[in-house]
């Protein structure tokens, strides 16, 4: 009998440590094996800062958008399974995308859940991208080396954008029709636009070619840049060592040491040291002498913050769902538009500022705006060379004195956009007059 | 042949060479690049057609007008020899505009315009256009929505 144990036990271990590579106790070696022996966690570093782990690092945002992203991406893959991209008038007598989404909400089991998650999801996502942009432009996170993943970082911004509006398309409900048509006059004003507008429409109005070209950007090409543009910016962030942090940390208040608890280093290189080899490397890797202290293991830490930020936004994701619809209008008309015609808030601030102007507000200032915020850090870097104003940059620090210009400036930028989308949403009435939330009910920004 | 002769002609081969590569990969980037645009552009157009036919019996009466909701056009006796037709396509941004009693609003972005399409207020850049009709043999007139005229140009019913 004991034998067989034994013998179960040797299967066992043989069949675990086929699997994994390491155990689970408390040692650095271990921890390190942990990490690099694991594909998911070896995108990240063995050992990190102790200040990253700290909630006003960071904020958890872009965390929090990635899990979306991820969110989006499993629930979207989902969906394909219930949705045709036609237009075909179906036997009862609606596009065939549209009754698909009928189909969903009443007849598929769960489906109306996951077509929920999946829409408010790419709104929550939009609003993190925004609220990550924020956080990294206030803690001057975007220089010292950073400048370039700036502008990865806007493009992943502004795909987000377009795989939301490829995206409410799909429904080909009345937002879907007339966003696009709207969306794509827009691009007709712009220089070149009627070949933007041929090739994304592949037709000369909207119709059942571009619901299969906005189909196949949105669930193929759309999300594999965004994919590869996610590992590039994530890559980069390992390479320019970690999150941007002042140069000297050694004064900031941190985690105690007693939370990390003690870890015992029996690794083969016996001392603190063995970590020092890699930190010989030029650049921003990790100070040497008085920055080793401030340095944490990965395992198990960071990962169970990042587990319970992907907790906490499923478990929100899911309330939401629950409790809330995503919208869907009328099928399709190509004759009316709904009154008023309004598209989903992010939409809603290049809405009211095409209402002023169509090419002003629609191609001009867009375009100056999504350049400007993208080459932000390099115009920086020009005026300062050329003011020769030679400023100490502070990464990693909220609201540095130093850049209290810049910060009110970009600050103002969003306040602005903020209130154009506000009146967009709860000033517009019919035929996009003006009116009051307090004397009438104002209808349509519910996207 | 020195030494440093023998540098030179191997930096220059390697410029030739690693220069061709490029040139030649450029060129095929480009090429299929160009052949993916024209692949991409529409081919044929299943759009509505532009021309659409109205009986004579079926016209208003003086001063009363009808609207095409799938041409996206209002027709307007003018007197009992005339008629003229109005485009109901925002100048704007392409949205359908409504009638209303001072004239055509925008639902999308709030142009209006009065009733004979002159823009009154809002973003609209231009005059609704007004459409060539054309009479056909039949009693019919034929009225054609890719034209855009002056306001004001009425065509005779015979």
């Amino acid at each position: 009998m004991n034998d067989i144990i034994e013998k179960a036990k040797g299967f066992g271990n043989k069949l675990y440590y086929s699997i994994f590579r390491h155990r689970f106790d408390n040692t650095g070696l271990t921890k390190s094996k942990i990490m690099f022996s694991n594909v998911l966690l070896h995108i990240q570093p063995v050992k990190i800062h102790k200040r990253s782990v700290k909630f006003k690092t960071t904020m958890g945002l872009g965390l929090v958008t990635f899990y979306l992203f991820l969110i989006l991406s499993v629930t979207g893959v989902i969906l394909m399974f219930h949705y045709v991209p036609s237009t075909a008038i179906g036997p009862d007598g609606l596009p065939d995308a549209y009754s698909r989404m009928l189909n969903l909400r009443s007849n598929v089991f769960w489906g109306g859940f996951l077509r929920n998650m999946h829409r408010w999801a790419a709104h929550g996502m939009v609003a993190f991208v925004a609220l990550h942009m924020l956080r990294v432009y206030l803690a001057g996170a975007h220089r010292g080396g950073r400048e370039f993943n700036w502008v990865i970082g806007c493009i992943l911004g502004l795909l987000t954008v377009f795989l939301s509006y490829t995206g409410y398309l799909l429904p080909w409900d009345q937002l879907a029709f007339w966003g696009v048509k709207v969306g794509t006059e827009i691009a007709k004003l712009a220089p070149g636009g009627a070949l933007i507008r041929g090739v994304l429409l592949g037709d000369t109005d909207v119709g059942s070619e571009a619901l299969i070209r906005f189909y196949v950007l949105h669930v193929a090409v759309l999300p594999a840049i965004m994919g590869f543009l996610i590992a590039v910016h994530f890559f980069r962030i390992r390479k320019d060592g970690g999150l941007a942090r002042p140069a000297d940390t050694t004064n900031e208040k941190q985690i105690p040491d007693e939370e990390f608890g003690d870890v015992k280093n029996n690794s083969v290189f016996k001392s603190a040291r063995s970590y020092k080899l890699v930190e010989i490397v030029k650049g921003n890797e990790p100070k040497v002498n008085e920055e080793t202290d401030q340095m944490m293991f990965a395992w198990p830490k960071l990962i169970i913050r990042e587990i319970i930020v992907l907790a906490g936004v499923m478990a929100f994701m899911s309330l939401i769902s629950v409790l809330f619809d995503a919208p869907l209008e009328g099928p399709a008309d190509p004759n009316h538009p709904t009154n008023p015609a309004k598209a989903p808030w992010y939409f809603l601030g290049l809405q009211e500022l095409t209402s002023y102007d169509g090419f002003i507000g629609g191609v001009v200032l867009p375009g100056i705006m999504a350049g400007g915020v993208m080459f932000l850090p390099y115009f920086e870097i020009f005026f300062e060379s050329f003011s020769k104003t030679f400023r100490k940059n502070i990464p990693g620090v909220w609201f540095a004195r130093e850049r209290n210009l810049e910060n009110s400036l970009f600050i103002l930028l969003y306040v602005v956009m903020l209130a154009l989308i506000i009146i967009g949403v709860y000033f517009r009435g019919a035929n996009w007059a003006i009116e009051y939330p307090w004397v009438q009910t104002v209808s349509g920004g519910g996207h | 042949m020195s030494k440093e002769e023998k540098k030179e002609g191997s930096n220059r081969r390697e410029l030739l060479t690693m220069g061709s590569a490029f040139a030649v990969m450029g060129i095929g980037g480009l090429a299929a690049g160009g052949a993916l645009l024209k692949y991409m552009l529409p081919v044929v157009s299943y759009g509505t057609p532009q021309k659409f036919l109205v009986p004579v019996e079926d016209l208003p009466d003086v001063g009363d007008e009808l609207i095409f909701d799938d041409m996206k056009v209002v027709l307007r006796r003018m007197s009992e020899e005339k008629v003229a037709a109005i485009s109901l396509v925002c100048t704007h941004l392409g949205c359908t505009v409504n009638r209303v009693e001072t004239g055509f609003q925008c639902p999308c972005h709030g142009s209006q315009y009065d009733t004979d399409g002159l823009v009154v207020g809002g973003p609209a850049p231009k005059t609704l256009p007004w459409l060539e009709i054309k009479s056909v043999p039949g009693g019919q007139l034929e009225i054609n929505t890719g034209t855009s005229l002056p306001e004001g140009t009425d065509f005779p019913i015979a």
